[in-house]
């Protein structure tokens, strides 16, 4: 049902796969650690990404936008990056260490 | 260049061990400055059992090598040594452990002081307090955030 979340107006009709990981209250929430994605649109940004994985969670009060960071290939990033074949992209909350 | 080392461990943390190696490979330091993190036994919400630190493998690692690197280049130090724990931390266990060594004091201290203060809010790790009755995942507080500008200003 995922691939079909995504607008179609660009897509070139193949699919690219994305691997999802989630970490710490994300991972929660979701729970599950990951998930892997065929995404029709091969012109699909983050932003794109992370609304159809996480909207629920937003709606719901269970996770708040502006406290989830994202990264891809594992350098935070933000929702305007495009996505890419073969991309691990990672959703978690905002770092809490020592 | 400054020897900079970086550890996330999984298991336990022994700052005792890592102190000695350190003071071994730095004898010529005319300061040695080291920070010992515990897990703290209370909280506002009772008694703390253990925490649970989730991790990234290999974002988390190089999150630390960041922090660390941005210290060596920032302070006038000769070694850095920063040890993480991640997975399960008992209560009043070692979770992060810091030493520094330099010519002079006042650069230790420094270099300590914003290892910690870069780890608490920029280390890529995720801190559950978890309790009789309770569990919550931690966020940087307000306070974090203040203790994080003072070195940007």
């Amino acid at each position: 049902m995922w691939a079909t979340d995504f607008p179609q107006q660009f897509s070139t009709g193949s699919f690219m796969k994305v691997t999802v990981l989630f970490f710490g209250k994300v991972a929660d929430v979701m729970g599950e650690r990951q998930r892997v994605f065929d995404l029709s649109d091969t012109s699909a940004r983050l932003f794109d990404l992370r609304h159809s994985v996480l909207e629920p969670a937003f709606a719901s009060g269970a996770l708040e936008v502006q406290r989830v960071l994202m990264s891809v290939n594992q350098a935070l990033t933000h929702e305007d990056r495009a996505l890419q074949d073969g991309d691990e992209v990672a959703f978690f909350p905002v770092f809490s260490g020592g | 260049m400054a020897v900079v080392e970086t550890l996330l461990l999984p298991q336990a943390l022994d700052g005792q061990a890592l102190y000695e190696r350190f003071v071994a490979a730095n004898r010529g330091a005319g300061a040695i400055v080291t920070f010992s993190g515990r897990v703290r036994g209370e909280t506002t919400e009772g008694a703390v059992s253990h925490l649970w630190l989730d991790w990234y493998p290999g974002m988390s690692e190089q999150s630390l090598k960041d922090i660390a690197q941005d210290a060596a280049e920032r302070f006038d130090v000769q070694a850095l040594l920063v040890a993480h724990r991640c997975g399960e931390v008992r209560a009043e266990d070692e979770i992060v452990f810091v030493a520094v060594a330099s010519a002079h004091r006042r650069a230790a201290f420094e270099a300590a002081d914003y290892l910690m203060d870069r780890l608490k809010s920029e280390a890529a790790l995720w801190k559950r307090e978890v309790g009789e009755g309770f569990a919550r995942w931690v966020e940087p507080t307000a306070r974090d955030a203040d203790d994080l500008k003072r070195w940007t200003l």
